[in-house]
C-alpha cells in the first residue's frame, strides 16, 4: 500500500470525464494526488522575524531576546497568533506539526509555544546553525498533539489560539538572523491521516 | 476511512486503489468516489489562515502591559481594516485575537469589538459582530485570547474583493479623572484651551497607565459633547497665559465654545498582542447525496465535477500576509515612548530616492504564481500643519503621480545580507493618487499631521511625549472616504518552490514631479513660524492603512 503526494499540482484531465466514457487510469491518478498535493501544503502561515537593514545579533550564551546590533528589533517585539489547522500522522500518530525556518548564521533559535489564556508553555524547540556552516537556512519542526492544539486541551475540539515566541544565542561567537518564518509543514505521503 | 464520507476528515488514498489491476483497469468504484468527494469537501472548506504581527513588546509574558500600545476611542475608531479577497463558496471568517482588556481607571469595564465586513469602496456593511470583550485586568495572566466568528448572510457566489475591518468602541470610566475645567473654550483646531496648563500636561510615565491622556476623554458635565483625545503639535504661544507650545492634547473634530465645564474620564481599552484570521468556507459544488444513494454506476458528466472542484480550490487566492506591521521611531527623534511603535507605513513625497512603503515575509507553495498586493491607501496633504483656525484656505486635493515598484528576493544558502538575496519577481505601476486636503475633523489627517510634525520643544514636546494617541486608528465616519483601494501585481520567476523557504517582498515608491496644474489650487506659499511651503514634495503624504498579499497560483 502507498499513497503519493506530488511537489507539483497537475490539473486532472477534463476530457475523459466529460465525454461520457468510462473514466481510464491514469485519470483517476492525477485526481487523487492533485488532492494529496492541495492537502499537504494547507495550513496556518506565520510571518516571524523579517530584519530589511540590519540583522538581529547577540552575543549572549543563553536565550535572550535583546537586538545587540544597529536594528534594535528586540524578538519580543513578536508574538504571534496562530491555530494549527491541518493535522497529520507522526509515527503513526494524528498531531499537529509547525516547522520553524531561520536564515542567518552561528545561532541557537528558541521557539515557544504558549497558550496565553494560562501562560503555560505547552512546548519549545531549537534550531541552531553551527558557526562553521556560514550563513544559512536551518529549520526545526514542532509537533503538538490534537489535545495540544485543540481549544481546551481537548484532542478534536475546535483548533486553540497558540503564541509564539522567539528567542536566541550564539553558537560560538555572534548570533545573526536575517528572516524567520513559520507555517505547518508541507506533508510528505507518511503524513497522510488513514482515517483509522 | 470515514464512515459518512461527509469531509469531515481528509484521508490520504492509496494508489492500489486507483490502479487496481493495470493501466487499461477501469477504476472507479462509488467507495473511491465518495472518499474523493469527501477530501476535496474537506479541502475546500478547511481554509486558510495567516496571522498578522504587529509589532508588540514583552513577548512570551502575557501579564506585562506596558510598552503595548493601548487602542482606546470614546466614537467608534478601527485598528485594522483590510482589503480582503472573498473567494467564491467562502461563507465566514474567524478572527482570534491575543489581547487584554483594561481600563486604567480600575473600572472593569469592557471594550465593544466590530468585527465587519464591507464591500470594497467601503461605502456597504455587509456583515458585522460587535461582542463586548470582558476585562481581563483580573486574569491571570491580563492578556487572553478571544475568538469572535463573523458569519456572512449568504455564501459567496463569485470571487469578490472588499474589507475586512476591525475596530472598537471604549467604555466610560464610572467617575472623573480631572477636576473639572471652568469656562474653556472648545477651540475648532483642536486644542482645549485654558489657564490650567497641567489639563494639557500629558504624564510621562511608562505607558499606559491612568493618567496618560491617550486613554481619555474629555466630556462636557451638562452633556451633549464627548470628545475623543489626539495630540496636537503647537508652535504658537498661549492667548491664555499658559505656555502651550509643544505636543498638546487636543480633541477631535470642530469644537463649540461651552461655558458649562468639561471633565476627563477614562476609557477602556484593548492591548492587542498578536491576531489571527482564518477564512472558511462552505462547499457548495459537492455533488448531491441522492447520486450516490442506489450505489449506481456514476456517469462522467457527474464525476467530472470532482475535477472542476479540485481546481477551483487549487486557483482560490491564498492569504500570505497582513499588514503593515509597525515600525520603531528612529532613535534620534525619540518622541514616542519607550517601546512605542508606529502602526500604519508612510512616506513622504521625494523625486530624488525610492523610498520603502513597506516590506513583508512571504511563504509561496506554488510554481511560478502572481503575488496580488491589495492596500488601502490615503494619499494626504499635510499643509499646513495644524494651525489656528482660518489658516487652511485650501480647497482641492493635489493628484499625484507616484511610482509603485514592488521587489521580491529570496535569501540562499551563503548570502550574506539581502544585498546578495535573488531577485524573485519585479513590477512598476505608475498611478495618480489624490492627496487629501487637511482637515482638522478628520482623525487619520490629525494624527497623520501629528506623526509628521512631532513638537520638539516646550511642554510636551520632550522625550517620549510627542507621539500621536491615535496613529494607528481610523474613524469609520470621517475617513473611510481619503482611502483608495491599491491593487499591484507582481510574477514570480526562477523560484523554486519545493525549497520551502520564505521570500522578501519590498513595496517602494517614488514620487514623479508634479506639474503645476498638479496642484490644484494650492499656492505655493508657506504659513506663519513655518518654512513648510504648500507645494514640498514632502508635504505628500502617502499611508497604507491596511495591506494583504495574496498567492494567485496559475
Amino acid at each position: 500500500m502507498s499513497k503519493t503526494v506530488p511537489t507539483i499540482y497537475t490539473p486532472p484531465s477534463l476530457v475523459s470525464y466529460s465525454a461520457g466514457e468510462q473514466i481510464l487510469y491514469p485519470q483517476p491518478r492525477e485526481l487523487v494526488r492533485g488532492a494529496h498535493h492541495l492537502w499537504s501544503r494547507r495550513g496556518h502561515r506565520v510571518p516571524l522575524l523579517l530584519a530589511t537593514l540590519n540583522p538581529f545579533e547577540t552575543t549572549s550564551a543563553t536565550h535572550t531576546q535583546a537586538d545587540e546590533g544597529p536594528g534594535n528589533f528586540d524578538l519580543d517585539r513578536l508574538n504571534p497568533a496562530v491555530r494549527l489547522l491541518r493535522p497529520v500522522l507522526v509515527a503513526g500518530v494524528l498531531s499537529y506539526q509547525l516547522v520553524v525556518r531561520v536564515y542567518g548564521r552561528d545561532f541557537v533559535v528558541r521557539t515557544t509555544i504558549y497558550s496565553p489564556d494560562a501562560a503555560d508553555v505547552i512546548t519549545s524547540a531549537e534550531v541552531t546553525r553551527l558557526t562553521g556552516a556560514g550563513w544559512g537556512w536551518s529549520s526545526t519542526t514542532i509537533t503538538l498533539s490534537r489535545a495540544q492544539a485543540g481549544e481546551g486541551g481537548v484532542a478534536g475540539a475546535a483548533p486553540r489560539i497558540l503564541g509564539l515566541s522567539l528567542e536566541a544565542h550564539r553558537s560560538t561567537t555572534k548570533a545573526e538572523l536575517w528572516q524567520a518564518w513559520a507555517h505547518e509543514p508541507v506533508a510528505v505521503a507518511a503524513a497522510l491521516p488513514s482515517g483509522a | 476511512m470515514p464512515s459518512g464520507y461527509d469531509g469531515e476528515d481528509f484521508v490520504g488514498i492509496d494508489e492500489e486503489l486507483i490502479e487496481p489491476s493495470g493501466p487499461a483497469a477501469r477504476f472507479w468504484s462509488t467507495h473511491l468516489d465518495n472518499a474523493i468527494a469527501s477530501n476535496i469537501q474537506n479541502l475546500g472548506e478547511l481554509g486558510d489562515a495567516v496571522t498578522w504581527a504587529p509589532i508588540t513588546n514583552h513577548g512570551g509574558d502575557y501579564d506585562e502591559k506596558l510598552q503595548l500600545r493601548p487602542y482606546a476611542s470614546f466614537a467608534r475608531t478601527d485598528f485594522l481594516v483590510l482589503p480582503w479577497y472573498y473567494p467564491q463558496d467562502s461563507s465566514e471568517i474567524e478572527v482570534g485575537l491575543i489581547a487584554r482588556v483594561a481600563d486604567e481607571t480600575g473600572d472593569d469595564s469592557t471594550v465593544r469589538l466590530y468585527v465587519e465586513r464591507w464591500n470594497a469602496a467601503l461605502t456597504q456593511q455587509l456583515a458585522q459582530q460587535q461582542p463586548a470583550l470582558a476585562n481581563t485586568e483580573g486574569a491571570t495572566p491580563q492578556f487572553q485570547d478571544f475568538v469572535v466568528t463573523l458569519p456572512f448572510a449568504r455564501t459567496q457566489e463569485a470571487d469578490a474583493v472588499g474589507a475586512l475591518v476591525l475596530g472598537l468602541v471604549s467604555s466610560k470610566s464610572a467617575s472623573a479623572i480631572a477636576t473639572t475645567l471652568g469656562g474653556g473654550e472648545l477651540f475648532r483646531a483642536a486644542i482645549l484651551r485654558a489657564d490650567d496648563a497641567n489639563f494639557y500636561e500629558d504624564t510621562t510615565d511608562p505607558r499606559p497607565n491612568s493618567g496618560g491622556f491617550d486613554t481619555q476623554a474629555s466630556f462636557l458635565t451638562g452633556g451633549g459633547v464627548e470628545l475623543d483625545h489626539i495630540s496636537y503639535p503647537n508652535n504658537e504661544t498661549s492667548a491664555g497665559g499658559a505656555d502651550l507650545t509643544g505636543q498638546l492634547m487636543g480633541i477631535l473634530g470642530p469644537g463649540v465654545p461651552v461655558s458649562n465645564q468639561i471633565q476627563r474620564f477614562g476609557l477602556s481599552c484593548l492591548q492587542l498582542k498578536g491576531l489571527d484570521i482564518w477564512q472558511r468556507y462552505e462547499d457548495t459544488t459537492r455533488p448531491a447525496a441522492q447520486v450516490y444513494a442506489a450505489l449506481k454506476p456514476l456517469l462522467g458528466e457527474v464525476v467530472v465535477t470532482h475535477a472542476l472542484r479540485l481546481d477551483a480550490i487549487y486557483t482560490r487566492p491564498r492569504p500570505l500576509w497582513v499588514g503593515p506591521v509597525g515600525y520603531l521611531p528612529n532613535p534620534e527623534a525619540p518622541e514616542w515612548p519607550t517601546g512605542y511603535h508606529y502602526r500604519f507605513s508612510r512616506v513622504y513625497g521625494d523625486d530624488g530616492a525610492d523610498q520603502e512603503l513597506l516590506s513583508a515575509s512571504l511563504w509561496v507553495d506554488s510554481p511560478s504564481p502572481r503575488l496580488l498586493v491589495l492596500a488601502y491607501v490615503a494619499g494626504l496633504h499635510l499643509w499646513p500643519v495644524p494651525g489656528p483656525e482660518g489658516s487652511d484656505a485650501r480647497s482641492l486635493t493635489p493628484q499625484i503621480e507616484w511610482e509603485h515598484v514592488l521587489t521580491v528576493r529570496q535569501l540562499e544558502d551563503g548570502d550574506a545580507s539581502w544585498a546578495a538575496a535573488a531577485a524573485r519577481g519585479t513590477s512598476t505601476t505608475l498611478r495618480t493618487h489624490a492627496h487629501h486636503a487637511h482637515d482638522q475633523a478628520s482623525l487619520l489627517a490629525m494624527s497623520e499631521a501629528a506623526t509628521r510634525y512631532p513638537a520638539t520643544g516646550g511642554a510636551g514636546g520632550g522625550p517620549g511625549e510627542g507621539y500621536a494617541y491615535k496613529e494607528g486608528q481610523i474613524s469609520p465616519k470621517l475617513d473611510y472616504g481619503r482611502l483608495e483601494l491599491v491593487a499591484l501585481v507582481v510574477d514570480l520567476a526562477g523560484y523554486d518552490h519545493n525549497t520551502d523557504r520564505p521570500l522578501r517582498l519590498d513595496w517602494t515608491v517614488r514620487t514623479q514631479t508634479p506639474a503645476d496644474e498638479d496642484w490644484g489650487d494650492v499656492p505655493n506659499t508657506s504659513i506663519d513660524g513655518s518654512s513648510v511651503q504648500a507645494r514640498d514634495l514632502d508635504t505628500l503624504a502617502l499611508v497604507v492603512v491596511g495591506c494583504t498579499i495574496w498567492e494567485l497560483p496559475q
